[in-house]
């Protein structure tokens, strides 16, 4: 029922009707199937142990800051504001910053400038704008440090089978191949290199369990589990999450993913998720209540087990473009208030895009990525109806 | 029209006010005179001198919700009732007045409520008539509304010229605003204020079976049983009761308690004993430093006296346990919120759901709930004497002096002492000083078995990288840890002792006078042969000739209390 109750919660997602109808058919067959793929290491249920459930509370989109001359030599991308202004003579541009032509200032860079033929805006049609030089894409990070795991196997900047070849980084312990370009396209904005708690909560918080544990420091297979949560976490009056709460798994199996992982010196990492869908009810303005999905391609983990009890590391994957957008950059706001500009930033990600190329074009559609996560410690229960599936 | 409305309301609420305000001076002038000479051969109730008793908030709400239905919304807040030290809070029932402030706000409750009754929504179940014409005075219906209302608002039939000058005062208001409803919901309203409702009087008739002395009327009686065992005015059935004079005889008295007992509205008196006896009304000024404490959510804060008393009703009312088995018991409730102070899963996202401290669990019993370890620390760390002082006046009622004024705390604050690094080790040095020594001597060695929990309950085992030392001692007896504290006061014989003085104070409304001592004494060896069941307390008091009995004025300096009244 609960998290902590380990032998229990083991074939959530194993779908066990389904394998009790085949077993009824043909057991003979599945037990031979089953040895097969146990013997392959493909995939094996842990059905011992205890379980240990996360809240990931802080997850950024992995900037990692270098020293800044390094990484952004040139200094920070510009500004809607500034590349209004970039468009605009010297002459003009010193009549628009007087005083008495504010109004007409406000109106060129948060309205005119960032608006299309059509009406639609930078932000919530970028692609609208990819002809439009007024935009253009960033320079990127220049230094050779990211997080980041290697994705693609490669180490060097050749493509390889549903990739698409670009300049690997090194991770900070020297690692090779590892791939972020979503950093090396961003990490030089004013929005994304910041300091602010926005910069760590990316996603919304989300379930990590960890199932079949026999030894938290070393355990060769456990089960992972990345869910996310129906309702909102309890907050302490400073406003952060609490540990310890019980949160329900969501009941809806899309937003719920198994990986097969292994715990080596207390850090966990995984085998590859196909894909991870999170769920995320975006509440900016003007999208109240609109549900969204996060999606992480060819996902994986590598966290280590605080002894303090909570859990901190990273996640690895490739982001579709257009699903970057539809969650994290939506609406005008993010352009005339937040002074982002999301077309060159959209013609940044698909210049930079090394994942999943498009067949006909050959053009990759999804951007390889990491997020720094951590994690507090709770316990996690099913949602109510989802009892039968979960036991 | 609109202005017609307000004139009426203004005319009516004032002269209600002002009735009310005079009613309750007179009623309070009544409370303070010698009990009256009753006339020669007259069998008819006089109120006399044996208390003056204000109504509870929640005995008004709960009256409220029993006469119209749980879906009438009572907005207002009462005057607060001080609690003495050493006392119950409900003691303070018959020392509050009214203040002016209070008596608006008695207006305003009044008006709401009556506002409710009548209106679209509930009028049809409420009103038990239609009138004629809604545009104007409709006596019969009127007559017939207040009979029936005003016989469960008053706790007695009301008498003739009561009903009349309340439907005149419909009719009246009726005629000024041109709506039979509104003026049903502004005589109603003066009922709702009236101090025949806000406040328990007793009537007194002559004794029958003692020629020469007075008894409660009935329908004190069933006023003074229903307020002890349900903590709301009396139901249909024992006004009835009442008027058949039932109350009056051991059997048919008998026969309501045990109806009483057997109702689900006992739950609700029991949960307001438990309330006062626990001192919960300290609840909602606890607050704790967020930084030290951020679990403790305002969430936490209202499961907590909650979660004891769902305890304490279940293992006391719905399975008849042991009392002193509400000190090891390791069953309770749980909510969402409260799982994450005891770092226990809850299944149930919203709600209450049974939880089960498992065998090698710290927590067993109400002394390691958070509505005991929070309710008695300070801001930002436990507090082992608070806890002791609780536990010795709460459960085994013995008093503790307050500190003298002019104790130094310094130290015992100094949380980050390098050499005293432990609570223990910091009382320990304040023990030293001689006048704190006799009573901290009382209080430390039970509250540091309790240091395990923090300033809100969470469980801990070290304190500034010491582990804790939770040891104890009660009057001699030792224990290691917390759930052996709770097994030590469970067979402590001052703690059922303790229980049956709370409950027949909790019954008459105020403290026991010497003379009373003797029946407490005598309950507490009935409740240890009726195997410490609470119903068989509450039966044995409520059954009894004491607290049927009319007494004078609760305790005052230099007056002679609780003397019953003979004439």
């Amino acid at each position: 029922m609960y998290g902590s109750w380990g032998a229990m919660v083991t074939s959530r997602d194993m779908q066990p009707n389904y394998f009790t109808l085949l077993w009824r058919r043909s057991g003979v067959l599945i037990v031979f199937g089953l040895c097969v793929l146990i013997g392959a290491g493909t995939y094996r249920a842990a059905t011992q142990g205890q379980t240990k459930a996360f809240l990931i509370v802080q997850s950024d989109q992995g900037i990692h800051y270098g020293q800044f001359e390094e990484d952004c030599p040139k200094g920070f991308e510009m500004t809607v504001e500034e590349a209004f202004l970039a468009t605009k003579s010297s002459q003009e541009r010193e009549r628009l910053l007087r005083p008495e032509n504010a109004k007409e200032y406000a109106k060129g860079w948060k309205d005119d400038f960032i608006t299309g033929p059509g009406g639609e805006n930078v932000c919530n049609n970028p692609k609208s704008f990819v002809n439009d030089p007024q935009h253009p894409p960033f320079r990127g990070v220049t230094s050779k440090v990211a997080y980041g795991m290697n994705l693609d196997g490669a180490t060097d900047a050749s493509a390889t089978a549903g990739t698409c070849g670009h300049d690997p980084f090194l991770d900070e312990n020297g690692e090779p191949g590892i791939d972020n370009q979503l950093y090396r396209a961003i990490g030089c904005t004013k929005m994304h290199r910041s300091t602010g708690p926005s910069a760590h909560a990316y996603i919304r918080p989300f379930l990590l369990e960890i199932r079949g544990l026999d030894d938290a420091r070393n355990d060769d297979h456990v089960e992972v589990g990345i869910y996310s949560t129906d309702g909102a976490p309890l907050q302490g009056p400073d406003g952060k999450a609490m540990a310890n709460q019980t949160l329900t798994i969501t009941k809806n199996p899309r937003w719920r993913t198994t990986v097969a992982g292994r715990i080596v010196n207390g850090q966990l990492t995984t085998d590859v998720a196909n894909v991870i869908y999170l769920h995320e009810v975006l509440s900016t303005w003007g999208l109240f209540g609109q549900d969204y999905d996060y999606e992480f391609h060819k996902a994986r983990f590598r966290v280590s087990l605080e002894a303090d009890g909570t859990l901190s590391g990273l996640m690895a994957s490739y982001r579709p473009i257009d699903n970057i957008f539809t969650t994290g950059r939506c609406c005008k706001g993010t352009a005339s208030t937040a002074n982002f500009d999301c077309a060159s930033e959209h013609k940044t990600l698909t210049m930079l895009a090394d994942g999943n190329p498009d067949p006909a074009t050959g053009q990759c559609t999804r951007i390889s990525s990491a997020s720094n996560l951590k994690g507090i410690p709770v316990f996690t229960a099913a949602a109510r109806g989802d009892l039968a599936s979960k036991n | 029209m609109a202005m017609n409305r307000m004139t009426a309301n203004r005319r009516i609420s004032s002269s209600i006010a002002v009735a009310a305000v005079a009613a309750m001076a007179s009623v309070a002038l009544l409370a303070q005179t010698p009990p009256a000479k009753p006339a020669a051969g007259a069998a008819k109730p006089v109120a006399v001198s044996t208390g003056l008793r204000r109504l509870t908030e929640q005995q008004y709400r709960n009256a409220m919700a029993d006469i119209f239905g749980e879906d009438i919304q009572v907005a207002g807040r009462m005057d607060p009732i001080a609690r003495l030290p050493h006392e119950l809070q409900i003691a303070g029932v018959s020392r509050i007045g009214v203040s002016l402030a209070g008596t608006e706000e008695f207006d305003r409750m009044a008006l709401n409520v009556a506002g409710q009754v009548v209106d679209e929504k509930h009028r049809d179940a409420l009103v038990a008539c239609k009138p004629r014409d809604v545009k104007a005075p409709d006596d019969e219906c009127a007559a017939k509304f207040f009979l029936r209302t005003g016989r469960l608002i008053f706790r007695r039939p009301l008498a003739l010229k009561d009903v009349q000058a309340q439907v005149a005062a419909a009719g009246e208001a009726t005629r000024i605003t041109k709506d039979f409803y509104q003026g049903l919901q502004l005589s109603l309203a003066s009922m709702l204020e009236s101090p025949k409702f806000l406040f328990d009087l007793d009537m007194l008739e002559a004794d029958p079976a003692r020629p020469g002395q007075k008894r409660l009327d009935a329908y004190s009686k069933a006023t003074r049983l229903s307020l002890f065992l349900w903590n709301t005015t009396p139901d249909e059935g024992l006004l009835t009761a009442a008027a058949r004079g039932d109350l009056h005889t051991r059997l048919g008295l008998a026969r309501q308690v045990d109806r009483m007992l057997a109702s689900p509205r006992l739950e609700t008196g029991v949960r307001a004993f438990f309330s006062d006896m626990l001192e919960f009304e300290k609840m909602a000024d606890l607050s704790k430093d967020p930084v030290i404490f951020p679990q403790f959510a305002r969430e936490v804060k209202a499961d907590m006296p909650e979660q004891t008393l769902r305890t304490l009703v279940d293992l006391l009312v719905r399975r008849n346990g042991d009392y002193r088995d509400v000190f090891t018991s390791r069953e309770t409730f749980m909510t969402r919120p409260l799982g994450v102070v005891y770092g226990v899963p809850v299944e149930q996202a919203t709600g209450w759901v049974k939880h089960t401290f498992p065998q090698d669990s710290p927590r067993a019993g109400l002394l390691t709930h958070m509505s005991f370890l929070a309710a008695h620390s300070h801001d930002g760390r436990s507090s082992p004497t608070l806890r002791g002082k609780a536990l010795r006046e709460l459960v085994l009622c013995q008093a503790i002096p307050d500190p003298p004024a002019n104790v130094n705390f310094a130290l015992l604050n100094d949380t980050k002492n390098e050499r005293l690094r432990t609570v223990r080790d910091r009382l320990t040095v304040h023990r030293n000083s001689q006048a704190c020594a006799g009573c901290h001597k009382m209080m430390d060695p039970i509250g540091l078995s309790l240091e395990n929990f923090d300033g809100v309950g969470g469980y801990r085992t070290q304190e500034n990288g010491v582990a804790i030392d939770a040891s104890g001692d009660l009057d001699g007896s030792k224990f290691g840890d917390p759930v052996s504290l709770g097994q030590t006061v469970r067979n402590n014989p001052a703690v059922p002792a303790c229980l049956v003085t709370r409950a027949s104070q909790f019954a008459l409304r105020r403290p026991l006078s010497e003379a009373e001592a003797g029946w407490a004494k005598d309950l507490t060896s009935r409740f240890v042969t009726d195997g410490y069941r609470l119903r068989s307390l509450l039966r044995r008091i409520a059954t009894s000739d004491t607290f049927l009995r009319v007494t004078s004025l609760p305790p005052v300096s230099g007056r002679p209390a609780n003397k019953e009244v003979t004439q």
